[in-house]
């Protein structure tokens, strides 16, 4: 499985075309063979439903069925030699035309303007963006039993395209390993005497395997939003929040090997990375907090590493400290060897002491931080200090005090509280609005709300809803 | 657990004079696997012992209903002194003892959690040895667990199943986490509605939430006691027959209306009608009917701290769930216990939860028609399972680390 998984991965992103087109094209022909062509289709599949999340199923159907086609064609006793080359060109091709019926991207017709192997490559290097709220909605097991009966082949596409649109970002071994046990439990539940009875026994035994893919996928897409660094940095802010007692010693090497492993783990073709990596990590979260917040010790009497892992993950943030304000670093701090450990102290501080989600602290350090740091490659690196410190720091207060108010309410009230509350600020605020103004403000705003102001919001969507909110204290 | 709807069961009577031979017992639900035990052949299947405030259900695991749903009463026969005899006491379960006007009732079981362990063993005691006619020794017994049950009551259940019923093994499961396996999952919202009391439990991956739980005491029993209050015009303590007809009544008449609003600017006489009772009596009712049930949408303000209603509670619930795992609770959201059996239950429900919990929330309400046995069956389920077998709580290891070993390991 692993070799087809990197073959795959290969003609997915376009490796195949840049190499020795003969060798891989055996490769590909070989494994066609040793996996047969049900599951090199289920493959292919999910590889292009997580590629394409924002497509139809049509869409993607459409081209697994090209891409399988071209495969079976090609690898065929006796197929032309020029077979891959050609079929690949014609579906380039067949991608250029106005009504393809293959996923569609707003960078296609750049890539058409390129002719032969740059139009390939540039092809296959489309992709859309990951779904960050997945939306896959688990059937009934009566309503599951029912569309397997009617079409089983077809049920087990949908549910290969659903769950691998929404779940695309888990490591691709485990979202393979989980697809085809959540296949095998329908197939067998489904024609069971007590389906009941079987599905809970099935659910049971996959627990682990369902609960290990769906948080990697949640950590690998905060991952692959953020980068190395970033991740490691809103990592970083997350612990301060959640355990304002604890020192940076005892924070900072968990946000670092929890990055570290996901920079191993998000794109590894091994089946067993994340399943071996995230249970060394909890024992050193349980190592490092568990006698310094109560909530942490709780975790670590979860029975298995997966549990201990989730209670920590969701835990909400604690109160924030009430200590001194702290200071911005200065050139000193940050412009010599130092300006690593200077930004983490600086993060770590402001963060056990500040009540504002994550994915704002995040974007905002992240601003000051960096235009700071470009003072160091100025002339008089002292004199730029005194000047943008100042602004940082008004840019700064500015910005929590913003984020404050756009989440005012929210962790503590029920939704129809928090709306409640609201409605009745914004009325406050804007007294000749008229009910309709009133209610779509109140709609925006708590949609907005329920999905960036907790603790793991997801930072590609966030971002860029708050520079709309924000544009003008960006500005300022 | 209240038992309500249009069907009855029938207690059963403890007084059974004819003898008859143990059937051999055969589960359907059976894996072929070696159930409970390391000693040799003793292989004997668990009983599951659920245990309500109104009733005691109880049967073999793996099977699809319990054998035995019993009242959870216990009747006590002042001691008769004669100049011939010794001191007498005499003791009845479920019907038996409501039957006796003469005797002195206990309810081992108050608002959900077990208040007299005394009583509470006698009845299980009763019917494991006299009704199932199984040796203690040999089965493993699975209890299930009410949310919010002191840590204190599941030690002492452990202690009176090992050290009172010589109980071979036993776990202890939670009532909320059985209602989620008896629908073939293992994540969603219950909604329980009893006889004693209300929980909403949100359940991810086999575990409580426990920040999510909400609970309200209110449930069948009130219900009947409002029911009574209205139909009889008395704020006397009520007869225990009367009361008996106020629960048959509100079982097979009372509903939940979908607009109650609307129902209730209806003009009386709409809703007048004369219904006859066992004794021969005629008796008038009209709004109750749907006015009793709507208690548990919108309780009156001595039920609870902030006197939620259901569909609030839910929401309450939710809110404390991560985000991310809220989808699983909407999508699941079950309806269990006696009292979610009214006719017009699930619709309004329904209703009233997409009303709070607004458009973009993909809300599924699952009500199956054995809901009311739905922790039983979860529990008939679980002990049955293969992987189970490894999960039993072992006398040795009782007597080895003490009662506590039932926090570490049925969690």
């Amino acid at each position: 499985m692993k070799r087809v998984l990197v073959l795959l991965l290969a003609l997915a992103f376009g490796h195949a075309l840049e190499r020795g087109r003969d060798y891989e094209k055996d490769k590909v022909c070989q494994e066609l063979s040793t996996l047969g062509k049900d599951d090199f289709r289920s493959l292919s599949l999910i590889l292009y439903s997580r590629k394409f999340p924002s497509s139809t199923f049509e869409q993607v159907s459409q081209l697994v069925k090209e891409v399988v086609s071209l495969t079976e064609e090609c690898c065929a006793e006796g197929a032309d030699p020029n077979c891959y080359d050609t079929r690949t060109s014609e579906l380039s091709i067949k991608s250029c035309e106005s009504d393809a019926p293959f996923p569609v991207h707003p960078g296609t017709s750049e890539c058409c303007t390129k002719e032969g192997l740059e139009r390939k490559l540039c092809m296959a290097a489309l992709s859309h963006q990951p779904q960050e709220f997945p939306a896959y909605v688990e059937p009934t097991n009566d309503e599951i039993c029912e569309a397997f009966r009617k079409d089983p082949k077809g049920f087990a596409d949908q549910f290969l395209f659903e769950y691998s649109s929404n779940y695309g970002q888990a490591p691709l071994p485990l979202l393979v390993g989980y697809t085809k046990s959540y296949l095998s439990m329908v197939g067998s539940c489904c024609t069971s005497a007590k389906p009941t009875v079987c599905f809970l026994k099935e659910r049971l035994q996959m627990k682990q395997l369902l609960l290990l893919t769906t948080m990697s996928n949640r950590v690998c897409s905060q991952y692959a939003a953020y980068g190395k660094e970033k991740s490691r940095m809103s990592h970083l802010i997350k612990l301060a929040q959640k355990v304002p007692t604890a020192n940076l010693e005892d924070v900072l090497p968990l946000a670092e090997d929890l990055t570290e492993i996901l920079s191993r783990c998000c794109k590894s073709t091994s089946e067993d990375c994340m399943a071996r990596e995230l249970p060394e990590h909890t024992l050193k979260i349980c190592g490092n907090l568990s006698k310094k917040n109560s909530k942490f010790e709780e975790c670590c009497y979860e029975t298995t590493p997966m549990g201990i892992f989730m209670c920590s993950y969701f835990m909400p943030t604690a109160e924030p400290l009430q200590l001194p304000a702290i200071k911005l670093p200065t050139s000193k701090d940050l412009c010599g060897q130092s300006a690593t450990q200077a930004m983490d102290q600086y993060t770590f501080e402001l963060s056990r002491r500040t009540q504002v989600p994550e994915v704002f602290l995040s974007k905002v350090l992240d601003t000051t931080l960096k235009t700071l740091r470009e003072c160091c490659d100025t002339q008089d690196s002292v004199s730029c200090f005194s000047t943008q410190s100042p602004l940082m720091k008004r840019q700064l207060t500015s910005f929590i005090e913003k984020g404050q108010e756009m989440c005012a309410d929210y962790s503590e009230n029920t939704f129809t509280e928090y709306k409640k509350k609201l409605a009745e600020r914004l009325r406050t605020k804007m007294p000749n609005a008229s009910p309709e103004e009133l209610a779509d403000m109140v709609a925006k705003h708590s949609d907005f709300a329920s999905k960036c102001c907790s603790i793991n919001s997801p930072p590609r969507y966030c971002s860029s809803q708050i520079d709309a909110e924000m544009r003008d204290i960006l500005q300022s | 657990m209240d038992v309500n709807g249009p069907k009855r069961w029938e207690p059963h009577r403890s007084l059974d004079l004819n003898p008859r031979s143990t059937p051999v017992y055969k589960s359907p639900l059976q894996e072929p696997c070696g159930v409970f035990g390391n000693k040799g052949t003793t292989k004997m299947s668990g009983v599951v012992i659920d245990m309500g405030t109104g009733i005691c259900k109880m049967g073999f695991a793996g099977q699809t209903r319990p054998t035995y749903i019993v009242r959870n009463i216990v009747g006590c026969q002042p001691k008769r002194r004669t100049t011939m005899e010794q001191p007498k006491m005499e003791m009845f379960i479920g019907e038996a003892a409501h039957a006796r006007p003469e005797l002195t009732l206990m309810h081992p079981v108050r608002n959900g959690i077990v208040v007299d362990w005394e009583a509470a063993e006698f009845i299980w005691r009763h019917i494991l040895e006299n009704d199932l006619r199984l040796d203690t020794q040999d089965h493993p017994l699975l209890f299930t667990d009410p949310p919010f049950n002191p840590a204190s009551n599941r030690e002492k259940l452990v202690e009176v199943a090992f050290e009172s019923l010589h109980s071979p093994a036993i776990y202890v499961a939670s009532q909320s986490v059985l209602s989620v396996y008896a629908n073939g999952r293992v994540n969603g919202l219950v909604v329980d509605t009893g006889h004693g009391v209300s929980y909403t439990v949100p359940v991810f991956q086999g575990y409580n939430l426990p920040s999510g739980i909400q609970r309200m005491d209110l449930a069948g029993h009130y219900l009947t006691k409002f029911l009574a209050e209205k139909i009889l015009r008395s704020s006397f303590a009520v007869k225990k027959e009367d009361m008996d007809t106020m629960e048959n009544i509100k079982q097979q008449y009372c509903y939940v209306a979908l607009d109650f609003q609307k129902e209730q600017g209806r003009p009386d006489e709409k809703f007048r009608r004369c219904l006859k009772l066992p004794d021969g009596q005629m008796i008038t009712v009209g709004k109750e009917l749907f006015q009793c049930p709507e208690l548990l949408f919108h309780p009156p303000d001595t039920s609870g701290p902030s006197s939620l209603g259901l569909p609030s509670m839910v929401e309450h619930s939710l809110s404390t769930v991560p985000q991310e795992l809220r989808a699983d609770m909407e999508q699941n959201v079950l309806l269990c216990g006696g009292s979610s059996l009214f006719t017009g239950f699930e619709g309004r429900f329904k209703t009233e939860l997409l009303r709070r919990l607004g458009p973009e929330a993909h809300v599924v309400v699952v009500a199956q028609a054995n809901r009311n046995l739905s922790v039983w069956i979860g529990g008939s389920i679980l002990a049955s399972l293969c992987a189970f077998q490894t999960r039993w709580v072992l006398r040795e290891q009782y007597e080895e680390h003490g009662p506590d070993i039932v926090l570490r390991k049925c969690s």
